[in-house]
Order: C-alpha cells, then structure tokens, then sequence
C-alpha cells in the first residue's frame, strides 16, 4: 500500500494500520468513504494524511471480508454517497485489533525507553 | 473472502461520489470550484490504479472474468484472425470429437450386459479348422464337467423364419438360446418375462421374445404384444417379452428357446449344427485357464467318442474383443489420424498467433513498461488462446455431432455397436479436454515468445515491425518442419488406404453382376421334410421363375460369390494327401442356367447338361484355382473327386468341365477355388435365387415373389439383393473405413497444405526487410531468391524426412487394412513427398519474388 509524503509535518500511514483505523471511525457511526478519510485526518490533529486512491480499495477488503458493509444512501449536503458501517464480525474484530495494537505500541515505547520518549 | 462482488461501475460511482464529496469540501473551505476540483483529484491520486487495485483485491474468479472480457474485447478487434482460428480448432477439434464418439461407443463403453469382462465365446475346433459349431452333446458334457464358469449358453444366430402372422410372410432372424442365455448375460426384458428352464425341455411350451428393433418397427413398441401370438413358419409362439437393445447379437429379431428334442438328428455328438456357446467365468478365472479347462474335456469327450468326436477341441475369446475384432486396427488409424488433423490445426493456429504477436510486439512491450509482470502477461495471452480453443471445441462439438449423426445413420456395413455411438457426457468431456490441451499447445510457446519481450529494446524500435528476432525465427522454422512432417504422414496414410481400395475394387469377382438380383428362399423342414420334397419344391419354383418375362435366364445356387459357404475335405484322383491334410473346399450347389445366369466362363470340359439330374451320373465342375492347384499341367476333365479322404466310401463324383475362378469370400482373401454341384444330385432346403433381367431391378423383383408365393403362400422370399450389392457389401467395411479415413485426410490436407503455404510464406514475409535490404547493397535477385528458396526447401526437406520415418513406423499399424500394397510402398511416399515440396516451392517462391520486386529504396524507408 503506498502511502503520500505531503510535508514534514504529516506522517505517512504505517502499513496496515488503515484498516484499523476505518474500524475505528466505523466504532463510532456510519461514515462514507470521503468523511472517513476527513475523520481520520481531523482525529490525527491533521498529522496523518490518508491516501485517498487506497482508501477504496482498502474499504472494498474490509468488505470482503465481511467486516463492514456498505450501502448507498445521502449526504449532509444531499449527495449520493456510499455509507459503510461495522457488521458484528467486524466490531469483534476491531476490538482485538485495537487491544493489539496497544500492546504492540506500549512494547515498543517500553523498548525505545524514557530518555527518547521525552526528548 | 467474497466469492463475487457488486459490479465495477459500483465502485466507479462510488469514486465519482469521493470526488464531488470532496470538493464540496474543499470549496466550503473557500477554495474556487475549479480549484477544487483539481485538488480533490489530485488529492485522489490514479483513478485507473485504484480500480486496478479493487480487481487484484478480488477473488481469482473476478480476476479471471477481467481477463476474459479484455480477451473477448482483443478477439472482437480481430475479428477474421478469430473467425480462421476457431474455424481450424473447431475443424481438429471436431474431427477428434467424432472420432472420440466412434471409438468410445464402439470400444470404451462397456457391452450393456452384467459385468462384460467375465462373457466369453465359445466354439469347437476340429484337426484343421481353428472355429467350428458347436455339438449339443459336447455342451453338455462342458456344463457338467468344466470348473471354470459361472454358467455356460448356447444359441443359434443363424435360423431364419417366415414370419407368417401376416398375409405376405416374411423372412426374419430368429434366435434360438438355452434358456438362460439371457439370464446369464445378465440381460432383463424391458417388458415381460424371460425364458423359464423348462421352457428349453421337452413339453416346454412355444414361446418368444422380441428384439428391442423388431418390437419397434413391428409392433410400434406397443406394450400390449405381451400375450399375443406370432406365427413363425406357420407354427404359433406366445410372445412372452421384449429385449433390450442387444449389440452382439443385431441382426436377430425374435428369439425362441433352442429345443433339441424337437429335431433329435441335428443334435447328435458328430452334428455340429449352426450354434455358438456363451459363457461366463467364474471371477478370477483367465482366458487361459478356461481353454485348459476346455481342452481337458474334449481329450475327455474324444476319448469317450472316439468316431463321432475325433479331432474335437475347443476355444473361446472374450465377447467383448471378438465383436471388436475386426474394426480394432481401422478405429486405431482414425484416431491417430485426427490426432494428425488436431495437430496440424494447433501449428497453423500456433503460426497465426505468433504471427500476430510479433505485430502485438509493442502492446506487450508497453504493458510491461508499466509494470506488468511476464507472469501476468502470459496469463493475459493464455486465457486469449484458451477463449479461442473453447469457442473452436464448442464449435467443433456441433460439427462432430452433425458427422455423427450422418455416420450413424449411414448404418456402416461390418462397425459393430453403431447405436452406441453418441455425443455424450463422455464426449463433451473429451471435447472440454482437447479444447484446453489444444489451447495451451498452441498458445504457450506463442505466450512465452511474446511476454518475455524486452520493452526497452522493443520500445526503441518503435514505428516499425521490428524485423524477426531469432528465436521467432527459429520457433517458425520447426513449425514449418512439424508441419511439412505431419502432413506427409496423413499424405501417405490416405494414399495408402486409396490405392488399396481401388486395387480392392478392381479385383475382378469372377462373376458379370449387370442386370443380377438374387434372393433367398428357405422351405421350412415341417413341410418339406426330406430331400426329394425340397428338389420338387425348388424346381418347380425355378420353373415359375424362369417364365417370367424380362428374364433371361434364373438359377438356384447354395451360396453367392463372395458371401462364404460350406467347406468340405477332398480328395482328388490321383493326388491322394494323408489323412487330417486333404484341402477343405467350397462346395456350391447349382441349377443347369447357374453359369449363365453369372457369366462364368466355361474353360474346358462340357456345360450342365440335361442328363446331369438327380438320377444321373454324379458330376461336378472345378473352377480354374482348383484346376491349377490339384491338377498341375493336367487335364481334369473325365478325373473323379470324392469327399473325404482317400479312403472315403462316399460316391465318386466326375469332372465334367473347368469354369473360371469366382472369389468365394471376401475380394480381399485369396480365391480358394469352388466345386459346383448339380442341386438335383444333393438337394437342400435354403437356396438363392439367381436371375439375370433385362428389366430394372425394381419392376422384376416383385414379379418373383409373387411366383413364389403363388407355389406356397407362407414362402418368402428374403434377402432381396441385387448381385452388384453383394459385391458391394462384401467390401462395405473397407469402403467405410476408406470414407472416414479419407475425410479425414482430405480435411487434413486442405489444413496443412494452408499450413505449409502459411507457414512458409510468413517464414518470408518476416525476412522482406532483410531481401531489401540485401538488393539494395547489390545483391541480384537470383541469389536472394536462391537464398531464401534454399532455407524452405531446407526446412521442408527435415520435414519430409522427418515425416517419411514416422509414415514409415506408422504406416505398420495399417497393414491390416491394406490390400495388395506394401505399407511402404514406394510410389504412394515419394508422391506425397513430391506434391509437399511443390506445397513448399510454391510457398517459398511467391512471396520471395514479391519481396525482389520491391524497390531498394522503399525496403531501406520502411527499415
């Protein structure tokens, strides 16, 4: 999955970890593919910049594996727009990714040590 | 994983929607909606990537549907390389598929009896004849004695009967078993009952089965026969069932159980009336073991009787290889031969494609510029070739069922088992099989040529064909080789069989067939009980015959030309052979006009006069073989011949005159030579009439039995044929196989001479550039032509010699099918040899002078 490199300040989107993050934004409600991306750039503080050419496929995977499901429906500002929310494989799903991920992260900074995590 | 998903302008509308959603953002943002439009695109990225992306997301299926709707989309563009293409696949394809048919149902398929491979054949031998009938007695003893089957039948397939339940009777094949034929076989009928064991005994009441044809064509498959009464020589049978479909035994309509009580002189032990055996084995027991068996009860049997059973042995074959026997060796050259034909299609088809992916060169090129792995590329390529097999088989399906529909109905003369020949699952299965075979023997070489293409190197070259890489070159130079190979095979395959034919044709039969018909005419034993009956009968139903007008002259005979008939020892004066060596001979029983009526020739000696009648001197005439074989550098006429051995008691009979020499079985087997006898002097009950007419054929025949009938209404007459008809059919297996052979090789030809010239002519075409160029730096046309003719004629020549070595080897497996022609024989090779190196000639001359005439100049331009 390629990422984009836009600017120092924005951080391309480590492998795999797309997928978790439209779990998360699903948690929270039914989001079509754009606000998706939006949700994920604004929760980031605008840090993390998804890229919108692999968004799709991405949510199309998700889909294939039955986690989300998506259907057609309108939009605040009455567009057509394919909506995409959680299934109940894909909330049991998130749920473990998530804890996963936590321990992988708390790992890793338990690793990198204090001094560097300060600095 | 989802097995299929929604459809591609789903996802597409979905993009669309990203977009607009996207730049109704960004212009609520404050950016201008042009602004915005292009930042939400370029914020998107490759469109075309993303859905690239979706379908490599998907499953193999919904990869494999891309593939094949892009490969419809190529095909659709070329639509005359597609329509030659799958017209060559649907041709070789076909031509496998119906000859898949032929073998599947005349071979593969089981026989539809219970467990086929444990029925055996059964028949007696005696000291010099490896197949005789078998003794009633000698069955019995078998079935008592043997260890090695399950059970033991015997059967009659040689009565005929007057089927007299109607106002004009009429001649039909009628079976007589053992009543647990049937059983045995494992055969139920499809309505009613089978045969019960005391059935076959003495007070067993009369009764028949009907063959699943006559049933059909008789009765119109009505299921009420069951009860109902046939008339069979003026004696009535309850019908008491139906039988299936029967292929080893066709030709017998109705069936009755074999009662030998009824005639108890044919079933004496030294009588070996016209009955066959039918066993089955017991599981486990071989062939071999059951011929031991056997033979250990007739050393038995021959020990037990020594005057009535001596010199009895026994043998017997598997029901299934003996019905197949003969047509084995033609059905093994058909399928080889359209394994040539589907071969010569892949290398035309294998040529096309390559041709075309030189032209294709640079999408291939571009396509792996941008990142499409060789992998991929050969996919593409192969599921293009796949596509074409499977729409060239499908077609090939169609023409292979219209061939064997025509085939089927054609009723071949001497193929077994033509009703189960049919297109069916197993078919269509074969026909799946060939299509990918064929698809990827034609299309992976192509495949890999084309996507192993360098794209710098060919996108450097862009503009021009690029002229013909090596390894191109070398792939259509053994092409040409295999192609030039194969076509000569099939060359000499078809020559062979023609020229065999046509020797088999022009063998002469000995006898004048213009303006003879013949039929048969059986008188039933119940009334024309002995000998002196049945001469009265039979002339004075010559007599009838003979004053019909429009015919010149009519005659009884015991056997036609060509069709076979008893054999019997003798002995000749003055050349007396030891006992168990004396010649076995046809013996053919005539009326006076017999030697008119054919146009044989009398060549020494007197004609059939009147005082050779039932009380006169026993007298016969030799023909020509006989004369030459047993009278070296003699005269015969005046010398006695006898039956039996030197020792024979039987009545000394005169040589009255030497005839010439008529085939008396097949035209293929040599001429054994005939004795021919006065009728009146030896009468029986089954005769042929003879008549030679001036009328057509169709106007005198009902003139006949209408004579016959007015001397006994229940008497048919059967078998109506005309002479020229007998000789026909006594070839009709060689004919067939001729025909079907011959299709093949004339479709075979038709494709590779296409082939050669195709290949070939590209072989050239591909080094125009190089001949220009050649011209242009001074070369004359002379040399360039010689250059070019001279590497055809190189690889042409490696083909026909390659071809020449297989059509040699091969050729082995037809000599059983040849007549008078040694499988290698010399003028059938080097002619096909000769017209391929025209084919290649022609081919490489062509377009190698179209390519001299092309001005230096326009060469260079277009390099």
């Amino acid at each position: 999955m390629s990422t984009k490199d836009t600017g120092p300040a924005r951080d391309a989107l480590l492998q795999g970890t797309l997928d978790l993050l439209v779990l998360r934004i699903l948690a929270l409600g039914p989001y079509h593919g754009q606000a998706i991306a939006r949700v994920i750039q604004q929760r980031s503080g605008d840090t993390l910049l998804v890229d919108h050419g692999s968004l799709y496929p991405a949510l199309q995977r998700l889909e294939d594996r039955g986690w989300i499901k998506g259907s057609w429906g309108t939009s605040e500002n009455n567009r057509r727009a394919r909506f995409y929310s959680l299934t109940p494989v894909g909330r049991k799903q998130f749920v473990s990714e998530a804890g996963r991920w936590q321990r992988l992260v708390e790992s890793i900074a338990r690793v990198l040590g204090p001094e560097l995590a300060e600095g | 994983m989802a097995f299929w998903r929604r459809a591609q302008r789903d996802f597409e509308d979905e993009i669309r929607s990203h977009l607009e959603l996207e730049t109704d953002q960004l212009i609520a943002q404050g950016m201008r909606p042009k602004d915005a439009r292009l930042a939400a695109r370029k914020r998107f990225g490759n469109v075309g990537a993303a859905q690239e992306r979706y379908h490599d997301a998907g499953g193999l299926l919904w990869q494999a549907f891309a593939d094949l709707r892009y490969a419809f989309r190529v095909l659709r563009k070329t639509p005359l390389f597609s329509a030659i293409v799958i017209v060559t696949l649907a041709l070789g394809i076909g031509a496998n598929t119906a000859a898949f048919s032929v073998v599947n149902g005349v071979l593969l398929a089981p026989l539809p009896y219970r467990a086929p491979d444990r029925l055996v054949e059964l028949w007696e031998t005696l000291a010099n004849l490896d197949r005789i009938m078998i003794s009633y007695p000698d069955f019995v003893d078998w079935k008592q004695r043997s260890q090695v089957f399950e059970d033991i039948a015997l059967y009659g397939p040689y009565g005929g009967m007057a089927n007299t339940s109607g106002d004009i009777p009429r001649q039909i094949g009628v079976g007589t078993a053992t009543a647990n034929l049937f059983h045995l076989l494992g055969v139920k009928p499809t309505i009613g009952r089978d045969f019960l064991p005391s059935e076959d005994r003495p007070g067993g009441t009369p009764v028949a089965l009907l063959g699943d044809s006559y049933w059909r064509s008789e009765f119109a498959a009505d299921t009420s026969v069951l009860g109902r009464v046939i008339s069979l020589d003026g004696e009535p049978y309850r019908i008491i069932g139906v039988l299936p479909p029967l292929p080893s035994f066709k030709l017998l309509e109705v069936w009755i159980p074999l009662r030998p009580d009824l005639d108890t002189a044919s079933f004496n032990r030294g009588n070996h009336p016209g009955l066959r055996g039918v066993g089955r084995l017991r599981p486990g027991v071989s062939i071999e073991q059951m011929r031991a068996d056997l033979a250990r009860i007739s050393r038995e049997i021959v020990a037990e009787h020594p005057k009535e059973a001596s010199g009895i042995g026994a043998g017997g074959e598997y029901l299934g290889d003996l019905l197949v026997h003969n047509i084995k060796p033609a059905l093994r050259v058909l399928s080889w031969a359209v394994f040539c034909v589907l071969l010569i299609a892949c290398v035309n088809v294998a040529n096309l494609i390559l041709a075309r992916a030189t032209s294709r060169q640079r999408e291939m090129a571009l396509r792996r510029a941008l990142g499409a792995g060789e992998r991929r590329l050969m996919r593409l390529l192969l599921v293009e070739n796949l596509l074409l097999a499977f729409i060239g088989g499908a077609l090939g399906v169609v023409l292979a069922y219209v061939a064997v529909r025509a085939m089927v109905a054609a009723q071949p003369e001497g193929v077994p088992r033509v009703g189960d020949i049919h297109v069916n699952v197993t078919v269509l299965l074969f026909a799946a099989g060939a299509s990918i075979v064929t698809g990827l023997l034609f299309g992976l070489f192509p495949a890999r040529y084309a996507a192993a293409v360098d794209p710098s190197e060919s996108l450097k070259n862009s503009g021009r064909s690029s002229s013909a890489s090596t390894g191109a070159l070398r792939l259509r130079a053994v092409l040409m080789t295999l192609e030039v190979a194969m076509t000569l095979v099939l060359l000499v395959g078809a020559g062979l069989l023609t020229r065999s034919f046509a020797k088999l044709v022009h063998v002469d039969p000995g006898v004048d067939p213009s303006g003879v018909t013949t039929g048969w005419i059986g008188l039933p034993a119940k009334r024309y009980p002995d000998a002196e009956r049945q001469r009265l009968a039979m002339d004075d139903i010559l007599h009838r015959v003979q004053s019909i007008p429009g015919i010149t002259s009519a005659a009884l005979t015991s056997a036609l030309p060509l069709s076979g008939n008893i054999q019997l020892k003798q002995t000749f004066e003055g050349h007396p052979r030891p006992k168990g060596q004396e010649p076995l001979l046809q013996m053919q029983l005539i009326t006076p006009d017999y030697f008119r009526t054919m146009g044989v020739r009398l060549l020494m000696g007197r004609g059939f006069g009147p005082s050779d009648g039932a009380k006169g001197q026993p007298v016969v005439w030799i023909d020509e073989t006989i004369a030459k074989a047993y009278f070296p550098g003699e005269n015969p006429v005046g010398k006695w011949i006898v039956h039996g051995g030197f020792d024979s008691t039987e009545p000394k009979q005169i040589i009255a005159g030497v005839v010439n020499t008529v085939h008396d079985s097949g035209l293929e087997d040599r001429a054994n030579g005939i004795i021919y006898m006065p009728f009146d002097q030896s009468p029986q009950s089954w005769m042929a009439l003879v008549v030679k007419t001036t009328l057509p054929v169709e106007q005198i025949t009902p003139s006949i039995r209408r004579e016959v009938a007015t001397f006994d209404k229940q008497l048919p007459l059967s078998n109506e044929q005309t002479l020229s008809t007998v000789i026909a059919r006594s070839i009709g297996q060689e004919r067939f196989t001729l025909l079907v052979l011959g299709n093949f090789a004339i479709l075979a030809v038709v494709l590779a001479a296409v082939g050669v010239y195709g290949v070939i002519a590209y072989f050239v075409a591909q080094r125009a550039q190089e001949i220009g160029i050649r011209i242009a730096l001074g070369a004359q046309r002379g040399d360039v032509v010689r250059l070019v003719t001279r590497t055809v004629l190189v690889g042409a020549g490696t083909g026909i010699l390659l071809g020449l070595g297989i059509a040699i080897v091969a050729s082995r497996l037809m000599s059983n099918l040849l007549y008078g022609i040694n499988p290698i024989d010399l003028p059938t090779y080097a002619s096909g040899a000769f017209a391929l190196l025209v084919v290649a000639a022609m081919a490489a001359l062509l377009p190698t002078a179209r390519a001299t005439r092309v001005s230096p100049a326009i060469a260079m331009r277009a390099e």
